[in-house]
């Protein structure tokens, strides 16, 4: 058993390293959502608060009126954190006690059915916030959650018999960063001992279905390169294709079950890459070579997803098992060398046969001091144990490549990030009641600047200035008739296109609540915002440039001075 | 704030990383690769002028298995490591690996939904069969059966007898001797669907309790009902009990069908408590972890886990009734561990004021002796292993050249166990893992003249017993003979059949006493003049012996292989420092 450990043990810290890139991605596709509020999660150990609000209703079945039994439902308000959850009981009830009161968004989910939230018309919309008054109580919420659909089918080899234990995952089209992409959606499954898979609880839509073969070896994962077959099975797209442009969607309506989705896993050539990673004079080369498929990893740590191998003590790596396509081979900087370690890396192409004499330059990393303050210059106003700075990459296709560098504030309140790789953008998470007012460095705001991070360059004396300051933007929006429109999203960005970057803290989105008033909190000043109501706006859509050029001629400009409080009477035009 | 959400987001990947890999079979491989004994880890690895070819088949059919993965373990003893090296078997379950150099080489195969009798997965790990290869030489026509698994399918519905929808389905392996169940690790976490469905497969044979762990992961219960009640672990054909769960007989190859129950509900409790927190420590350095307790398990599992406050005080919620150990476990630096236990039984009720005291772990001295109870000078490996895995064992220690041991940082109830720390592959020591001692001296294999006979503690035999080190002071005596008990002889076999050479076990006919850690079962590999050697068995009136063809000693010694074997040995009796001769004549291994 020791020695096992210690294998898995390996085998761990090589996957670590890979998930944390991958972990980075996901983290800074966050703010996509458009929801800027400063994630408030309860620590270990923290209590939610308590408050005498209540929240009741009913969850039943779209189609039919029934009530769901055993529903779940979940309370979530982003402002004062809290976060509560109930069953419905044998008649469809909820009802979610103990609430603090502020704008809730409730969630159903029971299994089999599409999770939803109150108020939501379309899958990949947001639903209306209830505005919950302090000690109030709420009744007759009505959630319909729709049945869902299903996918089904089988998975074959290259001689039509069954493969088991492939993982079929369906994917959807959804905004990313501001890109409609694809991207995973439902619970994956994997194939039985039959081929078949199941893939139940879906919205209506049109899917691309995926399988892919995790023909999982320990020397696979741990970079051996005796440890190598010269084919594999790559991910492959229904009716049967490597290449995601020739999938054919499959549609399902509301609740339909789609069967006969069956097709086979292709075969491609394995490639092997070697080469050498270039120090500079007096540094040791080390770490590990990544290469991380081009758009992203899907596929996790499988063929056509994220490989990894160990740097030898001469600079040279070996990389076996890549399916055709394009990486980016990357070596991360490592650990916490003061001096932030080396980083790298260098684009490959394989398309079966083996490449040679790949070489990645390696470059010292910056490194970046500064210090928090609040903008009284009050000390003490909060604490530094509450803050933590991080460096977010200012493309986003970068993620998978530095990553964004963190560290904690000093009890002085002075930081230093280490390997920092590539231009980014100084970011905190904030104390609770504070907002970022400014990063400047050497008097210069930079808090919307990606800052260059020159290879082994040091920059200090970055200020981060947090202030307790906020604006407020409320409103309503309202129909040609002047009545109430509460299907609405209401877009803030700023005119200004080259602000328009995936992680711009100008674009926000709100839906109005079931009151019909939308809020903005702690939108940083600027005069030269825009606003609109539109309906039918995707979850992430706002950060996509040309849907923000497309809507600013007809937006109203929009001015916020710090600790202004404003109100809008905003009309949604058809 | 990106940063909080990263984090939690790896540690949920790396606990699925962690099952799905300690699913496979393959990971089991001996590579005896530790930092600590690895001088000459950047030396190249070997290479070598030897073949080796075969074919991978199906068991049953004795058709082709397609692209199954093909491994084996090449020992470096220059850098006291292993590696894998692996291939794929071809569309006609051919496979070929060159360039093998000199030395003993276990050859596996696994394919998904297969599984391999020599390794099966959900067995403790095995050890792979060492076959030696010579310089140059040419082996071909290796055979490597699989064996397609067995299912089990079925329905799990709820109380309204509606569909039970993504329900984590456990499947638990029931030993022979009914001694208890043991978790099975299937290469998937099955659930259900959106109709209730579950199929399990690639399961090997035997007998299976199978239960389903509804909300398993409803970590929030900030709902006063949802508290108060729930589904409980349900086993087939519903009950909360796994004394009364019914078993399902699973055969290789082959559907067992309409395994379908409903689930039970339950009252649920809360429990509240508090730690007793190391000096300097905030509770949220500390791990609590709440297990239920059953007889019938065999194996330690976790039920949940929760992180105090920084008070110490923690909550731990929705706890079916049952009997819980709730342990404490935290790291300081300088790595002194602290650690904690306190059972509790739930009865449906809220319990308050459940105080787990932490402490550093106790220091358990003593010294080896000789059969005369002179210091021993020989040195002695001693460790502790903890009773069904309950609480953390410490490492194994050597003993100083007076024959005195000290062992920190011990916890809870201990089997002491010792052995020569110059040892030889190939002679099981009874009640000790072979990988242990593959460990405790991969350099320096000699012959093992002394053996473990009693552990004495105040006075108290306790070498088959746990004994509580949390107590403090506890000093043992540990004896340790030069005339161990040998069962040995000649085994014959048709070596026109089989190419590979028996294995003998020797093992006490007491079923109860098969479960590891067991010192009554014994094996021995046999040497090419066909003699066996068994050693350091404890006297007894009924043991059998018996020669197996085709098989790994370790797989051999599990309880169900035993219980296979037991109609097929030959009964014998071994005596304190005795030695016995047995005639056996070679066995098919049981098959499938």
């Amino acid at each position: 058993m020791p020695c096992t450990m210690t294998l898995l043990r390996r085998a761990l810290f090589v996957v670590v390293v890979v998930v944390l890139a991958m972990g980075a991605t996901s983290a800074i596709a966050q703010p996509g959502g458009g929801q800027r509020t400063p994630a408030r999660g309860l620590r270990p150990g923290e209590e939610p608060p308590k408050g005498t609000a209540v929240l009741k209703g009913v969850v039943v079945a779209a189609d039919t009126g029934a009530p769901i039994r055993r529903a779940q439902v979940r309370a979530t308000a982003a402002d004062s954190g809290d976060n509560r959850m109930a069953t419905t009981d044998e008649q469809g009830r909820f009802e979610i006690r103990e609430l603090v009161g502020g704008r809730y968004t409730l969630t159903a989910s029971k299994g089999g059915f599409v999770t939803l939230q109150y108020g939501q018309r379309r899958p990949s919309e947001r639903g209306t916030a209830v505005d919950l008054p302090a000690g109030a109580t709420i009744e007759k919420l009505t959630i319909g959650l729709p049945r869902g659909s299903v996918i089904a089918g089988r998975i074959v080899d290259e001689y039509g018999e069954p493969l088991t234990g492939a993982q079929v995952q369906v994917l959807r089209y959804a905004y990313v960063n501001g890109v409609r992409q694809l991207r995973p959606t439902g619970q994956p499954d994997r194939t039985d001992d039959q081929g078949s898979f199941r893939v139940f609880g879906l919205s209506p839509g049109d899917y691309v279905v995926s399988a892919s073969l995790r023909e999982d070896r320990p020397g696979m994962r741990l970079g051996n390169p005796d440890d190598q077959p010269s084919s594999g099975y790559a991910p492959t797209y229904y009716p049967g294709t490597t290449g995601v442009a020739d999938a054919q969607r499959v549609s399902v309506a509301l609740g339909q079950e789609v069967t006969g989705i069956t097709f086979g896993l292709s075969l491609a050539p394995l490639s092997r890459v070697r080469g050498r990673v270039l120090a500079p004079a007096g540094t040791e080369a080390g770490g590990l070579v990544q290469a991380v498929p081009a758009g992203g990893a899907p596929f996790g740590m499988g063929i056509g997803g994220t490989r990894g191998a160990p740097v030898a003590g001469d600079g040279s790596f070996e990389l076996p098992g890549l399916a055709p396509g394009t990486y980016t081979l990357t070596v991360r900087p490592q650990g916490r060398r003061s001096d932030g370690g080396l980083a790298g890396s260098t684009p490959v192409t394989v398309a079966g046969g083996d490449l040679d004499n790949v070489s990645i330059a390696l470059m010292p990393t910056a490194v970046a001091g500064g210090r928090v303050e609040a903008d009284t210059g009050a000390a003490g106003a909060f604490r530094a144990s509450q803050v933590r700075v991080s460096t977010v990459p200012a493309q986003p296709s970068a993620p998978q490549f530095g990553g964004n560098a963190q560290t904690d504030v000093a009890d002085d309140f002075t930081f230093e990030l280490r390997g920092v790789f590539e231009p980014s953008y100084l970011r905190v998470n904030l104390p609770t009641g504070w907002n970022l007012k400014a990063v400047l460095l050497d008097g210069q705001d930079v808090t919307d600047v990606p800052l260059a991070f020159a290879p082994g360059s040091r920059v200090s004396g970055l200020r981060v200035v947090l202030t307790q300051a906020t604006t407020a933007v409320t409103g309503t929006v309202r129909d040609d008739r002047g009545e109430v429109v509460l299907d609405s999203t209401v877009v803030v960005f700023p005119a200004d296109e080259t602000k328009w970057s995936f992680y711009s803290r100008f674009i926000r989105t709100a839906r109005p609540d079931t009151t019909g008033t939308f809020s903005f909190s702690a939108l940083p000043p600027s005069k030269d915002y825009r606003v609109l109501a539109v309906q039918g706006l995707e979850e992430g859509q706002a950060l996509d440039p040309e849907f923000l050029a497309s809507i600013r001629d007809r937006a109203e400009r929009l001015s916020i001075n710090e600790g202004e409080t404003k109100t809008l009477d905003l009309r949604l035009r058809q | 704030m990106t940063g909080f959400k990263a984090t939690a987001w790896i540690t949920m990947t790396m606990a699925a990383v962690v099952s799905a890999s300690a699913s496979h079979a393959h990971l089991r491989l001996p590579v005896f690769t530790d930092e600590r004994q690895a001088p000459g880890r950047d030396l190249p690895a070997r290479r070598g002028t030897a073949v080796i070819g075969g074919v991978v088949m199906d068991g049953i059919s004795g058709g082709p298995i397609r692209r199954a993965a093909v491994s084996l373990v090449i020992e470096e003893p220059d850098r006291e490591s292993s590696r894998v090296v692996a291939t794929t078997a071809g569309a006609d379950g051919r496979f070929e690996f060159t360039g093998v150099p000199a030395g003993r080489v276990p050859v596996t195969a696994a394919r998904v939904g297969f599984f391999d009798y020599d390794n099966v997965w959900n067995g403790e790990p095995e050890e792979p069969e060492w076959q030696p290869v010579a310089a140059g030489q040419r082996i071909q026509g290796v055979r490597i059966a699989l064996y397609r698994g067995g299912v089990v399918a079925g329905r799990v519905l709820d109380e309204f007898g509606e569909p039970a929808i993504g329900v984590e389905i456990e499947v638990l392996r029931r030993e022979p001797g009914d001694v208890g169940v043991r978790t099975t690790s299937s290469p998937i976490t099955p659930t259900t669907d959106d109709t209730g469905a579950f199929r399990v497969w690639g399961l090997a044979p035997g007998d299976y309790i199978v239960g389903a762990r509804p909300n398993r992961f409803v970590a929030d219960a900030s709902d006063a009902a949802l508290r108060r009640e729930g589904y409980a672990s349900t086993y087939y054909p519903g009950t909360a009990s796994l004394s009364s769960a019914r078993a399902v007989r699973v055969e290789p190859g082959k559907d067992t069908a309409g395994v379908s129950f409903g689930l039970v509900t339950v009252p649920l409790s809360t429990l509240r408590g508090a730690v007793q927190l190391p000096p300097d420590t905030p509770g949220r350095a500390v791990n609590v972890a709440v297990g239920l307790m059953s007889p019938q398990r065999l194996d330690g599992y976790v039920t949940r886990g929760a992180r105090p406050r920084d008070d110490g005080s923690f909550e731990l919620t929705r706890l079916a009734p049952g009997t819980y150990q709730v342990t404490a476990r935290s790291f300081q630096q300088g790595g002194v561990e602290y650690w904690g236990m306190a059972s509790v039984e739930v009865s449906g009720t809220d319990l308050d004021g459940v105080s787990i005291p932490m402490r550093p772990g106790a220091i358990v001295r003593g010294r080896v002796v000789n059969d005369a109870g002179e210091p021993l000078n020989v040195p002695v490996m001693v460790s502790l292993a903890s009773d069904r895995q309950r609480a953390p064992s410490p490492r194994a220690v050597r003993t100083y050249s007076d024959g005195s041991f000290r062992i920190e940082g011990a916890f809870g109830q201990q089997r002491v166990r010792a052995v020569e720390g110059r040892t030889i592959p190939g002679a099981e020591v009874p009640g000790i893992n072979v990988r242990r001692l593959q460990d405790i001296a991969p350099a320096t294999r000699a012959l093992i003249t002394w053996w473990m006979k009693s552990v004495v503690l105040n006075g108290r035999d306790v070498t088959d017993e746990a004994i509580d080190v949390d107590a403090g002071n506890v000093s043992l005596v540990v004896t340790m003979t030069n005339r161990a008990s040998r069962v040995g002889g000649m085994v014959s076999w048709d070596r026109m059949r089989s190419t590979r050479r028996p294995v003998v076990m020797v093992f006490a006919d007491d079923d109860t006493r098969w479960t590891r850690p067991t010192r009554v079962v014994g094996g021995s590999e046999v040497d090419q003049a066909g003699r066996f050697d068994v050693r350091g068995l404890p006297a007894g009136d009924r043991y059998l012996a018996v020669a197996v063809e085709g098989a790994a000693r370790a797989v051999l010694a599990r309880p169900e292989m035993l219980a296979a074997l037991r109609g097929l040995a030959t009964p014998l009796r071994i005596d304190e420092g005795g030695t016995h001769e047995v005639a056996l004549t070679a066995v098919p291994r049981p098959r499938p």
